[in-house]
């Protein structure tokens, strides 16, 4: 079967094929998930090599589990991306560890002050956002990520970080507020004319 | 920054696509090949008179996974020197020459297996 008669099979139905044998069904998986998984692990992490391991190691996993998935259970990308959420986090505690005596950790509500903002960032609009995203504590940046970049729903971000529904409304919404804290003072740097206040 | 400035940059962000370099697709491609089990159906197309010539190599080698990226790297390898000779391959090269007469440059062809007149002319 060509590849692009491929396209139109659903999540669970390439992975049975790939647990079968069928190499093309591997292929079409590949095109299909790593770029999701990919921009995830990146938009958490901040650093492309970074997330390209993670979203490979991401992938391996899916590889193995392939056999003994169960259909009907869960849908493939949200188990991706729990499972890229748990790898990031493990990731980002044993940076943690590694950091030098003295230096605390992201405060859990940012200054906002955009001197801060203004080192990191490049003209780009979406460098200033990634520059944001990677200072808002991780929860929140999770949350912001799936709820406002990858476009899952609430229930789905929810299963994902494995937490309640409200949790979920809760850092969203404390992490978007203090993404437009980052972002303050940036509007030069993002195209938009000041208004004058300020959310 | 109002909130919608910031809705409308987080959907400009969602618009954006990621573009993954074709290396990382590559090794997330290899990797799902060396995890892909084999089945009934796949291995049946590789049988030769009722045995699997996957799996006599895999004996030889240590695993299907093992098997198949090793005759892949082999293969590839071959090729590779075929088309171009590496630096490294040189001076290796120069010494066996120079085994065979001072006046062996590095460029001549060294004739390890004689034609069978030059076996017949020496009796």
């Amino acid at each position: 079967m060509p590849l692009d008669d491929l396209s139109d099979l659903g999540d669970e139905v390439l992975l049975a094929r790939y647990a079968q044998g069928d190499r093309m069904a591997a292929r079409a998986l590949v095109l299909r998930l790593s770029p999701r998984v990919l921009g995830y692990a990146a938009r958490l992490l901040g650093d492309r090599a970074e997330a390209e391991d993670v979203a490979q190691e991401a992938m391996m996993r899916l590889w193995r589990i392939a056999p003994d998935w169960r259909s009907g259970e869960a849908q493939v990308t949200t188990w991706l991306y729990r499972v890229v959420t748990n790898l990031v986090t493990d990731r980002q505690r044993a940076r943690r560890r590694r950091a030098t005596n003295g230096l605390d950790e992201a405060p859990e509500v940012p200054d906002g002050s955009p001197g801060v903002v203004t080192r990191l960032i490049e003209a780009d609009r979406m460098a200033a956002l990634d520059a944001a995203l990677v200072q808002l504590p991780d929860r929140q940046r999770q949350a912001v990520v799936l709820r406002h970049i990858e476009g899952l729903s609430n229930p789905e971000i929810a299963s994902v970080m494995e937490i309640g529904v409200e949790a979920v409304e809760s850092l969203t919404a404390r992490g978007k507020r203090a993404l437009a804290a980052l972002l303050s003072g940036q509007k030069a740097a993002l195209g938009y004319e000041d208004e004058g206040a300020e959310a | 920054m109002t909130m919608q400035d910031l809705d409308a940059l987080l959907s400009e962000a969602r618009a954006t696509e990621t573009r993954p370099a074709p290396d990382f697709l590559a090794r997330v491609l290899e990797d799902a090949y060396a995890a892909q089990p084999v089945t009934a159906a796949a291995d049946a197309v590789t049988r030769l008179g009722g045995r699997s010539l996957l799996a006599l190599l895999a004996g030889w080698v240590g695993g299907f996974g093992g098997a198949a990226a090793g005759l892949a790297t082999a293969t590839l390898a071959g090729i590779w020197l075929g088309f171009a000779q590496p630096a490294a391959l040189s001076a290796p090269v120069a010494s066996v020459s120079a085994a065979f007469g001072a006046e062996t440059a590095v460029d001549d062809v060294v004739e390890l297996i004689p034609s069978l007149d030059g076996w017949l002319a020496e009796g």
